[in-house]
């Protein structure tokens, strides 16, 4: 599994997301530097609970990965790994290659 | 949405004897699917149950459990958190152990299962959570404090997940029961019990009866425009 396989991931989850909730027509294009949180953000804070959920379900089901995205550690971050998707796409293929259990379950 | 046709899923925790495996067996007879969980194996076995054996205060055990109603029906319509401990002492007497283990199954239990299992129900944007509560908690009883404490606990989380759930088309409400004839409350000084129900506008015992009925009205397909509430029995 390598990083690309992740920011695809992560990008079709926050695009099916979205355009659930949108026009067809106003579909979102989502970039690394696409903002996740924050009032720039492209996502509302029940949002990004239905994007944690499901990312974690999909690297589970792709992967054979069980991840927890908001055990402790992501939660304490002062650069919160949510912020973007590419701190999102960094954050997760770091869980997702540590020998040690950090954030998996 | 659900399909009025299928059968309903249900989770019941606690279910190797009184409440818990009162409200199997009525959950069966309504046709439903129902799941259940103790710490220990179970003696007797019900067509449409399943059981497991689960610590509602482990968080793996809990996960098992979600993922295996998940990998049998895909879906799960109704949770009942029913799995508590009590333990009956003076405040100034009671070991830490005892209000962790408390603490932890009454109330982190709940969570856990809550937490784990609207994962499950928010696929079908539909879902109905009863959690037990009981009337020591507005009685403020004498002798249970950390049990009463564990349960009001439970019933701030109630409240406070029906308005985070309830985007989700999930639906969560209480039910507190007044002391009913169960292992439970074996342990409890009969003279304490009698005080409680003097205590009651109806002065009597509980019965399963009684909760199943404040339970079938919560779980309603109708009912889902009520959420956030407790129901205790008795008239505390």
């Amino acid at each position: 599994m390598d990083r690309n396989q992740i920011h695809t991931l992560v990008t079709s989850c926050i695009e099916n997301l979205l355009n659930q909730k949108r026009e067809r027509s106003s579909s979102v294009s989502i970039s690394e530097l696409t903002s996740l949180i924050g009032s720039e953000s492209v996502l509302d804070s029940l949002d990004l609970v239905e994007l944690t959920l499901e990312l974690e379900e999909k690297v589970k089901e792709k992967f054979k990965i069980s991840l927890n995205l908001t055990n402790d550690n992501a939660m304490s971050q002062k650069n919160s790994p949510f912020q973007t998707v590419k701190s999102l796409t960094d954050y997760i293929y770091f869980l997702t290659q540590k020998d040690g259990k950090c954030g998996r379950t | 949405m659900v399909n009025v046709a299928e059968p309903e899923v249900v989770l019941i925790t606690g279910t190797s004897k009184g409440i818990g495996k009162y409200l199997v067996e009525h959950f069966v007879r309504k046709g439903a699917l129902v799941e259940g969980c103790s710490r220990n194996p179970i003696n007797w076995e019900l067509k449409n149950y399943t059981h497991h054996i689960t610590n509602v205060s482990n968080e793996s055990q809990v996960k098992e459990l979600i993922s295996s109603i998940n990998k049998r029906y895909g879906r799960l319509d109704i949770i009942i958190n029913n799995a508590g401990v009590i333990s009956t002492n003076h405040a100034l007497l009671i070991p830490l152990e005892t209000v962790e283990n408390t603490m932890s199954t009454n109330f982190n239990g709940t969570f856990l299962i809550c937490r784990e299992g609207t994962k499950l129900m928010r696929k079908h944007k539909y879902g109905r959570i009863i959690n037990i509560t009981s009337i020591a908690v507005p009685m403020h009883l004498e002798g249970e404090v950390i049990y009463t404490a564990s349960k009001a606990a439970v019933e701030a989380l109630t409240r406070t997940l029906s308005y985070e759930l309830a985007e989700f088309g999930i639906t969560c409400n209480a039910v507190g029961p007044a002391p009913i004839e169960t292992d439970i409350i074996s342990n409890v000084p009969s003279e304490k019990i009698e005080d409680i129900v003097r205590r009651l506008a109806i002065k009597r015992l509980g019965k399963f009866e009684d909760v199943a009925n404040v339970i079938d009205f919560f779980v309603k397909k109708e009912s889902n425009y009520i959420t956030g509430q407790v129901i205790y029995l008795g008239g505390v």
